[in-house]
């Protein structure tokens, strides 16, 4: 699939779009958007489309995975479990995908359209990696305390 | 209670038939289901489309005064908005119903006392016009509104939790998991009026609204409901499905569903992937399981111990039939399943994940190989098919993250539950070795100033003990003593401390709690050490009193022995939940530490993403655009 | 219910206003009302209904629990009411064993609400220590973000120096 410098160009167009789309439907995202003030949540979601648009003009899966990380860690330190965030990134993906579908209804096809479900899946499969990364330690860290439970030494 | 009611109109409790609403072209149906776990269905529905009124209902308090609740707010309802449509416009009218429902349901439970705090909930939606109907809602029945294939809810629930959370008082996934989440703050029948939460909804074509009992929602994930209300299935195949949804996931609940859809026509796009598409898809299956066998899938840890064939058939085949079948009905349901299923037995077996990684990505490659094999005869089908086979892969990576999810909370539980039982041992060493912990001092502890109950200011209620009352008392509860099992040791020591308490001649708190504070020992804060202590106490209070009636001393003295022992009594529980709320403070103390600690480092890592986010910026303006998304980074697909 | 019982509950059950000093509260709820309440089912059901346990009262608790109120003052609350209970039968009820029947119901009622307080804030520590531990955990994964942070922002620098450099 090639792509030609304007996807990144198109994106950057449907951005505002796409964030109003979210906006009125935060609450679906995840409740605890629906509860922010506007100007949080649109910081927030913000922020979101912001890395998918660097996503899209770059393509670095590194780069991706480093966010979708820090964005995980946080959303856990707001007590948010990652399957909601998951459920969060995949319908952001999704709203955007819709969109760029509405605004490029032509069958052959929008190009944007195609790499923002590309990119959402892509998502997803980094998320799975990322939580499974995190079931590991934590099993980990489990199998170590229950090792010191039985020899009756202290948890740390 | 059942109003009278116009001939023609259809007022009926289930399984409502498609009936279309000619002149709003909306198509409407409801179901209920007992569940798997009640006998009786408290749940009551109204689906009557001459008034337009659609209600779900689910009643609450024992000896069936739930269903009496529910039928009594149901009929009073549909009465309501029968006699008054004409007068009162729909939000008005609609409050007002329920209201009238509350008050139906109040007076109904005063007629008999079994029947005291019986209540139902309520979620109401009146169709005024094609474009605009009104939801109102009382307690935690919902109403959601699916709209561009994205599931929304159009009510909050009624719950003390949140409340809470309103109010930031509580976090959101707290009140997942607090023990009061499911107490209403309101509902029809507490009492004779009640607040009503009513919201009017502009309708845009395409929506579906949905009402629902907690039977539903409580049983059935969002994203399941998403994808079955999404799919293109009338509305009464719809709520059988989601009922049977939610009976698959325990169905320890009543369960009613009323699906309302405002229809249009299905996009193109939609038509030629559910027709074209999916034959297109299907005629590559061949093509599908052989790419799939050539990358490996028979070799795969989770394929291990099935013949080729049968691992071809019962992994890459079944996922390619559950695509199949999604494209057809613009669903997500079966590859949701699919992956569930696989994802679901490797894990119970121990599996690890990365097996599980690598057969994904093996069919996921063979899908799209299949889809760029089609693109390359039809591009308009290929791009159509390519969009809605990554939206199947999507959907599969969903179900599969809800399954490590669930793993990850059940691993956290396990770590939290050993973590706490190994603290629990290094708190009780320390609170044993009194002479180690620096803060404790050898002066008496009830000079100590951070007990609780100390308080001075209490009325003393038995001021001066005369002789002939200690007399009595101690007669009283020596009775009380013989009466008591010998293996009923700790209530032998309570009687004791009562006779303590209630002959002390001060009348002061100071021995309830010096008696409190030797009963409670060195006791682990928990369940069974609390439940032992208090029913020791409650053991005690009830030999107590039958001893009263059986000391030889005049009525008049009996009944000062009752009062001074019971005073005494009170005051000794007093003390000893005193006791308990001084044991546990520290956690939340030490819970408000932890909480400053992550929000500081929250920050850190907020103002080092912005720094991050900056670069990356930068980084994205200098990236040669020339080259394929694929070539561009360290991307896999 | 014999006459004379159904004399007694009424007897006190007219103390309400004094026992919970309503008037003080004018139209809010009084404080302690659930514990009156149920001294008065307590006294219509009579004898032992559910051993130690009025299910009615245990909600009463809990929902205040549950709106936020702390333990020490539903405590506090239910032991101002067993005190007034005490001193008002004693000036209001002229038998002793009329008195007696009162003071026993009263009993049964405030170890209930001491037991129902209590394993409350038994629950209460179990969840804040978990919630602790959580926190901890939470502090530990945006400990190990930090890093990649850093390490990704020195990547980051170097890419775009570089690109610098070769434009």
């Amino acid at each position: 699939m090639s792509t030609a410098p304007p996807v990144a160009r198109a994106y950057d167009l449907l951005r505002p779009k796409i964030l109003q789309r979210l906006l009125e439907l935060r609450s679906t995202l995840d409740p605890s958007l629906g509860r922010l003030e506007e100007s949080t949540a649109r910081a927030q979601i913000g922020a979101v489309l912001d890395h998918l648009g660097n996503f899209i003009a770059t393509g670095d899966l590194g780069l991706h995975r480093a966010f979708l990380h820090t964005f995980m860690a946080m959303r856990a330190a707001e007590a948010q479990g990652p399957a909601a965030v998951l459920a969060m990134l995949v319908a952001i993906g999704d709203t955007a995908a819709q969109v760029s579908q509405e605004e490029n209804p032509a069958p052959e096809g929008s190009e944007l359209t195609l790499l923002l479900t590309r990119v959402t899946a892509s998502t997803a499969r980094a998320v799975n990696d990322l939580i499974a990364e995190e079931l590991e330690r934590r099993m980990a860290q489990w199998s170590e305390l229950s090792t010191k439970e039985r020899k009756g030494l202290p948890p740390a | 209670m059942v109003g009278a009611l116009d001939e023609g109109a259809e007022r009926v409790a289930a399984g409502v038939s498609n009936q279309p609403q000619q002149q709003l072209q909306m198509r409407i149906a409801g179901d209920t289901n007992v569940g798997k776990v009640r006998t009786t269905n408290e749940d009551s529905m109204i689906v009557d489309h001459q008034l337009r009124l659609y209600v779900v209902l689910d009643g609450m308090g024992g000896a069936n005064a739930g269903d009496l609740a529910s039928q009594t707010a149901r009929d009073a309802i549909g009465m309501f908005v029968q006699h008054q449509r004409l007068t009162m416009e729909p939000k008005q009218l609609l409050e007002a119903a329920i209201q009238y429902g509350s008050a139906a349901v109040f007076n109904a439970a005063q007629q008999a006392r079994e029947r005291h705090g019986m209540g139902t909930t309520c979620v109401a939606c009146m169709i005024i016009d094609a474009k605009r109907a009104v939801v109102a809602h009382v307690g935690d029945s919902r109403a959601y509104l699916l709209r561009h294939g994205r599931l929304q809810s159009l009510t909050r629930d009624h719950t003390i939790v949140e409340e809470l959370v309103d109010r930031g008082v509580l976090a959101a996934d707290e009140a997942e998991r607090h023990p009061y989440k499911n107490v209403l703050s309101r509902n029809l029948g507490a009492r004779p009026e009640t607040r009503v939460d009513v919201l009017e909804l502009e309708i845009k074509p395409g929506d579906r609204i949905m009402l629902c009992s907690d039977g539903l929602y409580g049983y059935a994930s969002n994203d399941g409901m998403q994808y079955l209300l999404g799919s293109g299935d009338p509305p009464e195949t719809v709520a059988r499905d989601l009922i049977d949804l939610a009976l698959r996931g325990g169905g320890g609940d009543n369960v009613s569903v009323i699906v309302i859809e405002a229809p249009q026509p299905a996009p193109t796009s939609t038509q030629v992937v559910r027709t074209s598409g999916a034959t297109a898809w299907w005629q590559h299956r061949k093509r599908f399981l052989q790419i799939a066998k050539d990358r490996g899938i028979t070799k795969n840890a989770i394929c291990r111990g099935l013949k080729p064939d049968e691992a071809l058939d019962l992994v890459a085949s079944s996922l390619c039939e559950a695509i199949f079948h999604d494209l057809e009905k613009s669903t997500g349901v079966n590859v949701w399943t699919f992956a569930q299923n696989i994802a679901g037995g490797w894990f119970e077996r121990g599996g690890q994940w990365q097996p599980l990684r690598d057969l994904m990505d093996i069919l996921a490659v063979s899908a799209r190989a299949c889809v760029d094999d089609i693109r390359k005869t039809d591009a308009k089908l290929g791009f159509l098919l390519d969009v809605a086979v990554s939206r199947a892969l999507v959907v599969a990576e969903l179900a599969l993250g809800g399954l490590l999810a669930e793993r990850l909370r059940h691993v956290d539980h396990d770590l939290i539950q050993i973590h706490g039982a190994m603290q629990e041992t290094i708190d009780g060493e320390l609170d044993r070795h009194d002479t180690e912990a620096p803060e404790r001092t050898s002066s008496k502890f009830i000079d100590q100033a951070t007990i609780p109950f100390m308080r001075p200011d209490r009325p003393v209620t038995n001021p001066g003990v005369s002789a002939e009352l200690v007399t009595a008392i101690e007669k009283t509860l020596t009775i009380a003593r013989g009466r008591t099992s010998p293996r009923a040791e700790l209530v032998k020591q309570i009687l004791e401390s009562l006779e303590t308490i209630a002959t002390d001649p001060s009348g002061q708190f100071a021995s309830a709690v010096i008696a409190a504070r030797e009963l409670y020992g060195v006791r682990t804060v928990d369940d069974a050490g609390v439940t032992q202590l208090f029913d020791a106490l409650d053991a005690a209070r009830i030999i107590t009193a039958s001893s009263v009636h059986q000391a030889s001393v005049p009525d008049a003295m009996r009944a000062k022995v009752l009062r001074a022992v019971s005073s005494a009594h009170q005051r000794l529980v007093g003390a000893m939940t005193g006791l308990v709320l001084e044991a546990v403070s520290p956690y939340s103390m030490r819970l408000e530490e932890a909480k400053v600690a992550t929000g500081e480092l929250r920050d850190k890592v907020a103002r080092t993403e912005r720094k991050r986010a900056e670069l990356e910026r930068k980084f994205a303006s200098t990236v040669d655009q020339s080259l394929p998304w694929e070539r561009r980074g360290t991307t896999e697909w | 219910m014999s006459d004379e019982e159904v004399d007694l509950i009424e007897a006190v059950r007219v103390l309400r206003d004094e026992v919970l000093e309503t008037v003080e509260h004018g139209d809010r709820d009084p404080p302690g009302a659930e514990v009156f309440d149920a001294l008065i089912n307590a006294l219509t059901v009579g004898g032992e209904s559910v051993p130690g346990l009025d299910l009615q009262l245990h909600e009463s608790v809990t929902r205040r629990l549950a709106w936020g109120d702390s333990e020490e003052m539903v405590l506090a609350d239910a032991e101002r009411v067993f005190d007034r209970v005490l001193f008002a039968v004693e000036r209001a009820l002229r038998e002793p064993t009329d008195r007696m029947v009162v003071i026993e119901a009263a009993t049964q009622v405030a170890v209930t609400v001491a037991r129902v307080v209590s394993l409350a804030a038994v629950g209460r520590a179990s969840r804040d220590r978990a919630a602790r531990l959580r926190e901890e955990m939470a502090q530990r994964q945006l400990k190990e973000v930090l890093e990649k942070q850093r390490a990704s922002i020195v990547r980051l620098e170097l890419d775009t120096t570089s690109s610098d450099t070769k434009a």
